[in-house]
């Protein structure tokens, strides 16, 4: 069987559980196997309660003290109970923060292969192979396990998190287990504040700067472009808030901000998928990269192949000549 | 106390590359392009934080892999660490789990209080290595870290650990522990001079592979490919100028200037 775990301690309906079990009902197909869905933690009753939660799987509830807040220790001596119990040949966790903490501990603790930031699968002569980013993402890799047993992460956002066909009175069994921590002691969680609101979530046009800018005097040119668009801001990549060129409330990604604006240029991204993770769904994506085999290119409507700071230059006077033009053609009227 | 920092040697993103012909190995067109992963830029800037405050004593860099990755080793060496130390594999594809099996075999001799990792490889995107030597060592461990002390006389390690942009978490982990740390929890330092010259002369370790106790690959890849594009990407092409002007007409058409 193939055991999908939910999202540590989350509500266990989240988005990220519903993609590993899509990947893990992937898996049993290709394996003729069935899924089990595993979460530790107390959440669960919530997802249970939920109306019109589907579920394709059966639900195994662990239970037991340390379990309350995420740890890996704790929950890896957990996981590794039911596996010893359930005998998986994949077990497949979502590569969040806290999934990403526990899968490749979980899988040393049980000698299993680790297969990371899994984008896609499929089967070959009864065995999956899976498919993930390699080289700065700019090149993709078919792996397959040789391993009896293999742990899988998922990429957020690489499987589908719609309910899938399924059964809405599936089966939930409880698994006690009991462990003791030794060596962590969880403290819970922190809000952190990012500053004041940077006007991107309103922004209708975002251009935003990533490392491929060269430097901090260029965002000048940046912001000059943007001030061409009403209701425009500035975003940037994680490495540019690192390097202090602007505040970490710019970040746009998946540990900054989800934006979507109308429109969003990005200058010198490369296009790592936790940048797109927050851009994704712009309504329309403009890349500039001097590199044509920049990820970005991918995810983009349109691009150009230029240093960044060149074209931007040639571009700002172009729009000034066009808009003197304007003006020299009505006074002229 | 005493740290060990774990460095991987990456090819710069930029570096024009090749695929091999078995289809299964890419390499840059460039050895030149080779150098220290940036999140172990970060890694090796907390060890020295804690050198420069007094907490660490020693901080050795280790690397796998073959004698090609010594550049890394070699700016750890210039950004202050003590000692470096590469265990030498051959030209073969190391998995995380072969990379944690050797560091762990080799740090278990040692006894480090701290074992500082990068988040990940910006290469190989396993995020991977750190948490696999904490299970080999059975010791507790913490990914994605941005801010880290040490506690009781240096028996624990208190953690923040990132979720998204507005969330922690915190632990205290006794030590010794692994902590891989998230970009953006320091600002690395660039190498002094005198530091430059120091480890010019500095003789890196070597630690044959075949002498620890390592893991056959768990894992194997059988193609290497480019991603497929996605739909309704247009190019703009022509001189710089012709591009802006091919820009300007596509933002007009669509309203969006
Ligand atoms: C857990 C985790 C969470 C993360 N969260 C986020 C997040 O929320 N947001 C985020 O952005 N990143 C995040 N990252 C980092 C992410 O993985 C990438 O490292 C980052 O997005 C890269 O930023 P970049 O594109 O600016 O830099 P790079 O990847 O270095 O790309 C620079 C680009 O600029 C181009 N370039 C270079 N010179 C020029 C020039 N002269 N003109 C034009 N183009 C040029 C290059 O071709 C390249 O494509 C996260 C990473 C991890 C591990
Ligand atoms: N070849 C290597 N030698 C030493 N440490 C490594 C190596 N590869 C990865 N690491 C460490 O493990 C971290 C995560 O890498 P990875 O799991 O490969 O994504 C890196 O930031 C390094 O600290």
């Amino acid at each position: 069987m193939i055991l999908a775990i939910a999202e540590p301690s989350v509500p266990a309906s989240d988005a990220a559980t519903m993609e590993a079990v899509s990947c893990a009902v992937q898996i049993s197909a290709i394996r003729s196997s069935t899924v089990i869905l595993a979460s530790a933690g107390k959440d669960f009753e919530e997802f249970r309660n939920a109306e019109g939660v589907r579920l394709p799987c059966d639900v195994v509830l662990i239970e037991g003290q340390s379990l309350a807040h995420y740890n890996a220790e704790g929950y890896a001596a957990a996981i590794t109970g039911l596996i010893d119990h359930l005998n998986p040949t994949e077990i497949v966790i979502a590569g969040t923060s806290r999934g990403g903490d526990l899968a490749p501990y979980l899988a040393m603790r049980i000698s299993a292969a680790y297969i990371s930031v899994v984008t896609g699968v499929r089967g070959e002569g009864g065995s999956p192979v899976y498919t993930r980013p390699c080289w700065h993402g700019k090149m993709e890799m078919d792996v397959v396990s040789r391993r009896e047993r293999t742990v899988v992460s998922v990429q957020p956002g690489a499987f589908s998190a719609a309910p899938l066909v399924g059964d809405e009175r599936f089966h939930v069994e409880r698994f006690p287990v009991s462990v003791a921590l030794t060596a962590t002691e969880p403290e819970g969680t922190l809000a952190v504040s990012q500053g004041d609101d940077t006007g991107l979530a309103n922004a209708e046009v975002i251009v935003s700067a990533g490392r491929g800018i060269g430097n901090r005097e260029n965002l000048s040119l940046l912001m000059e472009l943007a001030s061409l668009f009403p209701r425009s801001a500035l975003g940037a990549s994680r490495p540019v808030c690192d390097y202090g060129w602007l505040p970490y409330g710019r970040q746009v990604g998946q540990t900054g901000r989800r934006v979507s604006p109308r429109l969003y240029i990005a200058c010198g991204i490369s296009g790592s998928m936790q940048h797109l993770a927050g851009m994704r769904s712009s309504a329309h994506i403009v890349a500039v990269n001097n590199d044509r085999d920049a990820p970005i290119f991918r995810h983009a409507h349109a691009g150009v192949v230029e240093d960044c700071a060149t074209f931007i230059r040639v571009f700002l006077d172009l729009v000034k000549e066009r808009e003197n033009g304007k003006a020299t053609q009505s006074e002229e009227i | 106390m005493k740290i060990l920092v774990c460095i991987d040697r990456v090819c710069d993103g930029e570096a024009p590359f090749t695929v091999e012909g078995d289809g299964r190995t890419i390499r840059p067109a460039d050895q030149a392009a080779w150098r220290m992963n940036r999140y172990d830029e970060f890694a090796m800037e907390e060890a020295l934080q804690l050198k420069e405050r007094g907490i660490a004593a020693g901080i050795d860099a280790v690397s796998v892999g073959t004698d090609a990755t010594t550049v890394a080793l070699r700016k750890a060496l210039e950004m202050g660490a003590h000692d470096a130390v590469l265990i030498r594999t051959g030209e073969v594809h190391l998995t995380p789990a072969m990379k944690a099996h050797l560091i762990a075999a080799m740090a278990a001799d040692v006894r480090y209080d701290l074992i500082l990792a990068g988040m990940t490889s910006e290469q190989g995107l396993n995020a991977a290595v750190g948490p696999m030597i904490a299970a080999l060592l059975k010791i507790p461990h913490a990914t994605a870290v941005l801010k880290m002390d040490l506690e009781d006389d240096c028996r624990r390690v208190r953690v923040q650990r990132e979720l998204d942009a507005e969330t922690r978490e915190c632990f205290r982990l006794s030590l010794p522990a692994v902590v891989a740390v998230q970009s953006g929890i320091n600002r690395p330092r660039y190498p002094s001079l005198s530091n430059v010259l120091r480890a010019r002369d500095q003789e890196i370790r070597i630690i044959n592979a075949s002498d620890l106790a390592g893991a056959a690959p768990d894992q194997e890849i059988v193609a290497v490919r480019k991603p497929r594009a996605g739909t309704g990407f247009m190019e703009i092409q022509g001189s710089t100028v012709e591009k802006a002007e091919g820009l300007y007409a596509w933002l007009h058409e669509r309203s969006l200037l």
